[in-house]
C-alpha cells in the first residue's frame, strides 16, 4: 500500500513539473516559438509591398501572423525602444518594409541588400515585421 | 513696451510655425496588464502609429494586433485566437480624438501638460467613445505623449478567459518628431 501512495506521489510531482514546463516555461524558449511558427515562403521586399497594396486582405490572409525570410535594399535604419528598427525599400517610395528586431544590432549601411527574418503582423503604412532577425 | 509686442510676436509666431507641423512615429509603445492567480498577462506592441496635429488638436492611434510581443508564446497565439481578440478578422485598433484642454497646452514652449483626449476606439469590431488623461511633453521640438489607463474587455466583447481580471492596464508612450 506505501509503495502504491509513493508511486502516486511521484507521478503528481512529476506531472506537475512537466505541466508547468509545457505551459510556463517552454513557449518562454526561442526553440519553442521557431518550431511553432508558422512559415510562408521567403520573398522579397518589393513582392510583399506590392501584394498589401494591391489587395491588403489577400496579402494579410497570405502572410499575417507567419515567419517569412524577407530580401531587399535597406532604405532607412534608427534604434527604437532598444531594438534596431530597418526599412527596406519597395517600388513605392512611400511604403517599405519595416523590421524591427529582437535585439539593436548597431550599425546598419543604408543601401546595402539584406536578408532579414521575423513575423509578419500586417500592414500599417508599411508592411511589419517584429522579432527580426538578420539571416545575411 | 516695444519688447513686450516684439515677445508676444516672436511667441506667436513660433506657436503658428509649431502649430502647423504635424508631428508622427510609426514606433510608439503600447503595453497592457493584467494579473492573475497563475500568470501575468503582458504584452507590448512596439510598432504604433501615432499622430498629432497641433493646430486641430486631433490625436490618432493605430496598431497591428498581431504586433503584441508576448514572453510567453503560448499565451500570444491564445490571445490572437478567435475566441479572444481574433486578430485575423480584426487586424487592426484604431483610436482617434482631440485634447479637450487644448487651451492648456503652449506648443511653442517647453514643458509638460496635463491632457485629456476625448475620441472613439474601435477594437474588436466594436467602437466606442472614451476619455483619457495623460502627460504632453514637450521637448527639442518633439513632443512626447505619456498615458496609463484601464480599459475593460467586456466593452469590446472580448471574452476573458476565467481567472483573470477583468481590467486591462493600457500604458502608452510615444515620442513624435
Amino acid at each position: 500500500m506505501k509503495k502504491i501512495i509513493k508511486y502516486i506521489l511521484i507521478l503528481v510531482v512529476v506531472g506537475v513539473l512537466g505541466g508547468w514546463f509545457l505551459v510556463f516555461y517552454l513557449p518562454k524558449t526561442d526553440f519553442y516559438k521557431n518550431i511553432t511558427a508558422k512559415k510562408a515562403a521567403p520573398t522579397t521586399a518589393i513582392q510583399i509591398v506590392n501584394d498589401f497594396t494591391v489587395n491588403e486582405e489577400t496579402a494579410f490572409a497570405k502572410y499575417s501572423g507567419k515567419q517569412i525570410q524577407v530580401t531587399g535594399t535597406v532604405v532607412d535604419s534608427q534604434i527604437e525602444n532598444g531594438k534596431s528598427a530597418i526599412y527596406l525599400k519597395s517600388n513605392d517610395a512611400t511604403t517599405h518594409v519595416y523590421f524591427l528586431l529582437k535585439e539593436n544590432v548597431g550599425t546598419i549601411v543604408v543601401g546595402k541588400e539584406m536578408v532579414l527574418k521575423g513575423m509578419c503582423t500586417g500592414f500599417l503604412g508599411d508592411v511589419q515585421f517584429n522579432e527580426g532577425e538578420i539571416i545575411k | 513696451m516695444k519688447k513686450v509686442y516684439l515677445y508676444t510676436l516672436l511667441m506667436l509666431v513660433a506657436n503658428l510655425i509649431f502649430a502647423q507641423k504635424n508631428y508622427t512615429t510609426k514606433s510608439g509603445q503600447i503595453k497592457f496588464f493584467s494579473n492573475t492567480s497563475l500568470e501575468d498577462v503582458e504584452a507590448t506592441n512596439n510598432q504604433v502609429f501615432c499622430s498629432l496635429n497641433p493646430s486641430s488638436n486631433k490625436i490618432k492611434f493605430a496598431i497591428l494586433i498581431k504586433g503584441f510581443a508576448f514572453d510567453n508564446a503560448l499565451m500570444q497565439k491564445h490571445f490572437n485566437e478567435e475566441e479572444y481578440m481574433y486578430s485575423d478578422k480584426y487586424p487592426k485598433a484604431i483610436f482617434s480624438g482631440t485634447i479637450k484642454n487644448k487651451a492648456s497646452v503652449i506648443y511653442s514652449k517647453a514643458g509638460n501638460y496635463k491632457v485629456t483626449v476625448v475620441g472613439n476606439l474601435s477594437l474588436h469590431g466594436v467602437t466606442k467613445s472614451i476619455s483619457v488623461e495623460g502627460t504632453l511633453s514637450i521637448i527639442d521640438n518633439k513632443i512626447i505623449l505619456i498615458s496609463k489607463f484601464n480599459i475593460n474587455p467586456t466593452d469590446f466583447k472580448i471574452t476573458i478567459p476565467e481567472g483573470i481580471s477583468n481590467t486591462i492596464i493600457v500604458t502608452v508612450d510615444c515620442k513624435l518628431e
